[in-house]
């Protein structure tokens, strides 16, 4: 009886403190905005008391308090000022509290040196902790501080982790070599190499993840690091993490420039001999129609292993693809793989408006190198509605590359549209318009159509002043091209300044200035377009006043040297014609006079300068200067001279830098040539040989694209099976049971529930079993030669398992 | 190298902010700075101005991600470096938002659940950046994030354990010794299992589910630009865009099979979640076997190119999307009246339209915008609303929350000029005809999935179910007609 009442009162008493505990728990957690309000309430002075307290639950909320003051960049309060209170709780065994505290670490740390080094000796000592993941955090924790003072520790530690079984952590060491060489100390690059070196050689796919991007930040120089990896690394590429895998790629580019030949393209049309030569330095200048590449059998295991990574959902996976074909493929190779396709996939479908602009650059740019690229995506490239402005601006410019004899209806059709919609933002109606310019640069027929296109939409349709600009802009370039094929034209807008007095006064003002060309080649409709102007002087705007004065110079100008011409002629057959022109006379000199008495006293300084100056020129009777200066035929307007915006029609420098192309290494001789392979493949470490286990083998047939990664992953838990069999002897028993029953439960349930295809995969577990005896004969051998207690312990457990497996199956 | 990440709203007011180191800036610093230096990073996409990406000192960069689904901007604090790809920073911060997006197992990210869990969004950062680079060693699955920074439980689940102990307190002498040996017992096992990790995406820790479910959302949304041609309508440009989400909450490590059924389209390369299994190097969508992550996860995203499709696709090119559009100019006798008539197919999987709005865009001929004035009358209007936009020239035909299939809305309209004179000949006509709508039921592309399979690795027993199916959404990118 007296015992029946102590145990009810033991329990009642247990379940009061359970109890206790779980109204607090409750409390605090009815609901996240409960909490985050319960959280806003916590005054500076309640924080000091929850951090010093003994319950984990109270640190844990004062830290989220502290994360949360960071986050919100909340000025009420410095977080700094709890820095001591802060690190003390370091030594908690609440993984969680230790995260924060890393985050609070990582911000403050490199204010108050002396107490951060309150932090370390806790952090050493999880370094040796069983669990992995503690192992990994500690290590990330130390290395993140940026102190100078810990170098040295953390370079031991980095060196005494690279041999650790977990992956994780291996893996932790490279992002470490990272941090480590940006400190800035140059004393430890040599041994952090070789560190690195170590970690290049890994089975585990993870680490080489990360040794790779350690590699690409901090050595990426150091090419000849990947002779003893370069074929390993094509082959298991596809199991690297994707941001990884498209570093890795930019290396191996660099690589096969420098150590491997260069291709060699053989013409594959001449029926003779086969002619051949290197592959060009230039993207898309091999002379033969019909070709073939022969390239160096590594540099082929590097293209063909990209061809696993098409459908990767990383946009710069796929860039680098491209990249990869571009620096070292023919442009046969390129479309041959179907990277095209991807790219223009993942430009169509990304929501990003950063990587939209990225890739249609980098599709403009290669674009413009290779037109048949992207011909058969003519159509993704047209203009949406929602398009957003910039999208469109290189949509459009992407279109004005892919033009050709066969579609440039359609496309012309397309522009067109751009131009005539009135809902169209006003830069994307302009680039159109430059566009059209590329479609009338096909053909002479061409030209007129084009041209006549937008004289009838010019005339019809009230425009703004810059999109007007643009028009009068491509016809000027097009009309300087072949100008007397095209007078017809130019006698309309001649009509086009009469009729359309609404136009705006730039556009005015280079349709005067085109007529000032043409006088070289018709003069005659020149002085009656120069007469009707002068009536309406006044009116016009200032740049078109401007354009007219220099109009009637010009027409003067040509008037003088006719007649000095005709008085050469005429001085041979009569004398009695007179000397000199007659100003007076001229009804070209009258109407040029006409002009220089309006200008003079013009509104614009600019035009009332210039008028001086012309007037000054003729009344010195130095007409040879004046035929130089107006006379002098002007260069044809390029595109480049005919800017819509600076920003959207120039390749950001990243584009460029990226897709720069590096030279090819043509000091090396033929593989044949030299004795040894450089890239005959390096001696492994393999860390994860220690474990094994048979719970994980009904796993590892689930994914066989995976095996590599699953055999690596299944050897991870033979280190614990040490660590328990190390503690007593009567642990081990315990072992051996969980061992066993694991396994007899596992076999059961496969028994129990198994169907066809499950019976059928049975075969394959046989063989690999035997697989993994082969091993474990490998690993006896190698563990033999140990003289330490460990080995005779992971022997007899090995040899349990193996008896237990053979006896179920 | 990354040296800060900032989260703000629309209105660059900011949400949420994590500084790698003590020099790295707060966003009151940064703004400063970005205000001064490059305006242009404040403008919205629609602007032409617009920026994303600026330096902003000496080896200093700052890139812009604006989130469609949550509406926020993201932002990021680099270093110059010419080892970093063109679209590094823009990718990895739309994979920070999408790692938000399925830790939460949300499908929208609100302000309030961000503030909410500061803590935790840290601690999430943490773990997606590790040396100022994005961690490459498999931290970027959001099965790995939910190890290092576990979910919150739910108030039930605790009460549930609560309980438990209390049960196993009460009972503590009877079974003391009983008890003991389980515990150890139950200790070697989760030591052995702890480390188990067959794929990167999925853990053997995950937690257990009461139920096992398997569902696959199938959201397309189509983009197509038609010109009429005499009396039917003439495809310019199209394409539809999928993208096959799949939430998963199953025990153990299964093998899912799915099998889409194409229809005859072509969706060319799709961009696959790396769980999918690839024989040979070819992909095929009637076969799509993997291990999946546990919560939800994007499968896979294609592209059906309408352009250049072959006539036995299974997309009817006169109605996509459910919609044939007829519009027609110059009716009534002084030629000013316009007539719209919208045909919604009756179709026995989808009930309804959701959100149906007409944007009408007219264009004036042979006139100065400044100089006429007119307006857009309605005469008869059988569905919704009509709207005149403030911009001259454009309307909106708003109809209700939900429209049934199976009808023909008509809006009949003319023009009303405000100033007519003797010689007034100009007219005005409806130019283009702008559709947005959505609906549930069926995919624009009539892909549909044939089958989920549990291929292996799962136990079904008595007290536990599976639960699956499939789930169809279209929306419309771009639908417009051109007169």
């Amino acid at each position: 009886m007296v015992d029946s009442i102590h145990r009810i009162a033991s329990a009642l008493d247990t379940a009061k403190v359970i109890t206790r505990e779980a109204a607090a728990v409750a409390t605090s957690k009815l609901g996240e905005s409960s909490y985050t309000y319960y959280s806003q309430n916590i005054n500076p002075q309640q924080l000091v008391t929850l951090l010093n307290s003994r319950n984990s639950r109270e640190v844990r909320d004062a830290m989220k308090r502290i994360i949360s003051i960071m986050a919100s960049d909340d000025d009420s309060i410095d977080v700094q000022l709890y820095f001591a209170d802060v690190v003390k709780n370091i030594t908690t065994n609440d993984t969680k509290v230790k995260r924060l505290i890393h985050l609070y670490l990582l911000r403050f740390a490199e204010n108050d040196p002396n107490l951060t080094l309150l932090s370390i000796n806790s952090l050493q000592k999880s370094l040796s902790d069983s669990n992995s993941e503690l192992r990994c955090f500690a290590l990330s924790a130390l290395s993140d501080m940026k102190m100078s003072s810990l170098a040295p520790i953390i370079l031991h530690t980095v060196k005494k982790l690279v041999t650790d079984p977990s992956a994780m952590v291996r893996g932790e060491v490279a992002l470490a070599i990272i941090k480590l060489y940006r400190a800035g100390k140059n004393d430890y690059h040599e041994e952090l190499l070789d560190i690195l070196k170590e970690l290049m050689a890994d089975t585990d796919p993870k680490v080489i993840s990360c040794a790779v991007l350690a590699y690409k930040e901090c050595y990426a120089d150091h090419l000849e690091l990947l002779h003893g990896h370069f074929r390993r690394y094509c082959r298991i590429i596809k199991q690297l993490d994707s941001w990884s895998q498209s570093y890795l790629i930019e290396l191996l580019i660099k690589y096969c420039k420098q150590y491997l030949p260069k291709p060699t393209v053989v013409d594959k049309s001449s029926e003779g001999s086969p002619r051949s030569c290197p592959l060009p330095d230039k993207y898309n200048e091999i002379e033969y129609p019909s070709y073939e590449v022969v390239n160096d059998p590594d540099l082929d295991l590097f293209l063909q292993s990209l061809n696993c990574l098409i459908y990767s959902s990383n946009p710069t996976v796929i860039l680098s693809c491209c990249n990869a074909l571009y620096q070292l493929a023919s442009p046969l190779q390129m479309k041959n793989t179907k990277f095209i396709e991807a790219l223009v996939r993942t430009v169509t479908m990304t929501e990003n408006q950063g990587n939209k602009e990225m890739l249609l650059q980098a599709i403009h740019f290669l674009s413009i190198l290779d037109q048949t690229l992207f011909l058969p995506y003519t159509k993704k490239f047209y203009v949406f509605p929602k398009d957003p402005i910039v999208a469109s601006i290189w949509k459009i410019q992407i279109l004005s590359t892919l033009i050709n004899e066969s579609n440039v209806k359609e496309i012309f059709k397309e522009l067109k549209y751009y131009v005539a919609s009135a809902h169209f933002p006003e830069n994307v109606v302009i680039m159109a318009v430059k566009s059209l310019s590329r479609c009338g640069q096909l053909s002479t027929s061409w030209e007129s159509h084009v041209m006549k296109w937008l004289i009838d939409h010019m005339e019809s349709h009230n425009l703004s002043a810059s999109v007007l600009d643009a028009y009068v802009n491509v016809i000027r370039m097009l009309v300087q091209k072949n100008p007397t094929k095209h007078l017809r034209i130019i006698f309309k807008l001649a009509d086009l300044l009469t009729v359309q007095t609404s136009l705006a006064d730039n556009a005015r003002a280079g349709i005067v200035w085109l007529f000032g060309e043409i006088a070289s080649i018709e003069f005659k409709i020149c002085p009656d377009v120069l007469r009707r102007l002068i009536q309406n002087f006044s009116n016009e705007g200032p740049e078109t006043r401007c354009q007219i004065l220099v109009l009637s110079a010009k027409l003067l100008s040509y008037d003088i040297d006719n007649f000095k011409q005709a008085q050469v002629t005429g001085s041979e057959e009569n004398n009695q014609n007179p000397p000199y022109y007659d100003f007076s006379g001229s009804r070209i000199s009258q109407m040029y006079n006409a002009v220089l008495y309006l200008a003079k006293y013009d509104d614009e300084f600019d035009i009332r300068d210039r008028a001086r100056m012309i007037s000054s020129l003729f009344d010195s009777g130095k007409y040879e200067i004046v035929s130089l200066l107006l006379q002098a035929p002007k260069p044809t307007a390029r595109s480049d001279d005919f800017i819509v915006s600076a920003r959207l029609e120039t390749h950001t420098p990243e584009i460029k830098e990226f897709f720069r192309m590096l030279p090819w290494n043509t000091e090396i001789t033929e593989v044949g040539e030299t004795g040894n392979d450089i890239r005959e493949g390096a001696e492994l470490k393999d860390y994860n040989k220690y474990k094994k286990s048979f719970s994980s083998q009904s796993f590892i047939t689930n994914n066989s694209a995976r095996s590599f990664t699953s055999s690596s992953n299944a050897k991870l838990t033979g280190i614990n099976d040490g660590d328990s069999n190390s503690i007593s002897g009567k642990g081990n028993v315990n072992t051996f049971t969980s061992q066993n029953g694991k396994k007899y439960r596992l076999q059961s349930l496969d028994e129990f529930f198994s169907d066809i295809p499950e019976r059928k995969s049975k075969p394959r577990k046989i063989i690999k079993v035997v697989e993994e005896s082969s091993d474990e004969d490998e690993d006896e051998s190698e563990e033999s030669s140990d003289d330490d207690e460990y080995s005779d312990s992971s022997l007899g457990t090995s040899s349990s398992g193996t008896s237990s497996s053979h006896l179920e199956l | 190298m990354y040296l800060s990440f900032y989260i703000t709203d629309t209105k660059n007011k900011l949400i949420f902010q994590y500084l790698l180191g003590a020099t790295a800036p707060s966003f009151k610093h940064l703004w400063t700075r970005v205000q001064s230096t490059c305006p242009q990073l404040l403008e919205d996409s629609s602007s032409d101005d617009y920026l994303d990406h600026s330096m902003v000192g000496r080896d200093l960069e700052v890139y812009k991600y604006f989130s469609v689904i949550n509406k926020l901007n993201y932002w990021c604090l680099a270093s110059t470096s010419k080892s970093k790809g063109p679209l590094d920073c823009f990718t990895f911060l739309e994979t920070i938002d999408r790692i938000l997006l399925e830790y939460f197992d949300k499908d929208k990210l609100s302000i309030k659940k961000i503030v909410n869990n500061y803590d935790r969004i840290s601690l999430i950062f943490n773990c997606c950046v590790e040396a100022g680079e994005p961690n490459v060693s498999d931290m970027l699955y959001v099965n790995k994030i939910k190890e290092a920074v576990p979910e919150r439980s739910d108030l039930s689940k605790f009460i549930s354990s609560t309980a438990h102990n209390l049960q196993q307190a009460v009972q503590l002498p009877q079974q003391r010794q009983q008890q003991l040996q389980q515990n150890q017992i139950s200790r070697g096992s989760n030591s052995l299992i702890e480390n188990e990790e067959i794929v990167p995406w999925r853990t053997s820790r995950a937690s257990k589910h009461e139920n096992n479910e398997l569902y696959v959302d199938l959201l397309e949304t189509f983009h197509v630009v038609f010109e009429k041609k005499k009396s039917h309508l003439r495809l310019l440009t199209g394409s539809i865009h999928g993208i096959v989400d799949v939430r998963s909450y199953l025990n153990d490590n299964p093998l899912v099979a799915v099998k889409l059924n194409t229809m005859g389209n072509d969706i060319g390369i799709p961009s696959l979640h790396d769980c999918v299994e690839i024989n040979d190097g070819v992909f095929s969508p009637s076969n799509i076997t993997f291990i999946p992550p546990d919560g939800k996860f994007r499968l896979l995203e294609y592209s059906v190119d309408l352009s250049s499709q072959v006539k036995q696709s299974g997309v009817r090119m006169n109605s996509i999307g459910l919609m044939s559009l007829h519009f027609q100019n110059g009716l009534g006798k002084d030629s000013d009246e316009f007539e719209l008539s919208l045909n919604i197919e009756n179709f026995k999987k989808v009930s309804q339209v959701d959100d149906l709005k007409i944007d009408l865009q007219f264009n004036v001929e042979n006139a100065d915008p400044n100089e006429i004035a007119y307006k857009i009358k309605i005469l008869r209007n059988t569905h919704g609303r009509f709207e005149n936009s403030i911009i001259m020239g454009q309307g909106q035909w708003i109809f209700d929350k939900s429209t049934a299939t199976g009808t023909v809305p008509v809006l009949r309209g003319c023009i009303e000029y405000e100033n007519t004179g003797p010689n007034f000949t100009k007219k005005v006509d409806l130019q283009t005809v702008s559709l947005e709508y959505s609906y549930i039921g069926q995919s624009a592309s009539g892909i549909y999935v044939e089958a989920i399979d549990i291929v292996s690795g799962l136990t079904i027993g008595k007290n536990t179910k599976l639960y699956k199916g499939a789930k169809y959404k279209t929306q419309t990118g771009n639908f417009q007609v051109r007169l």
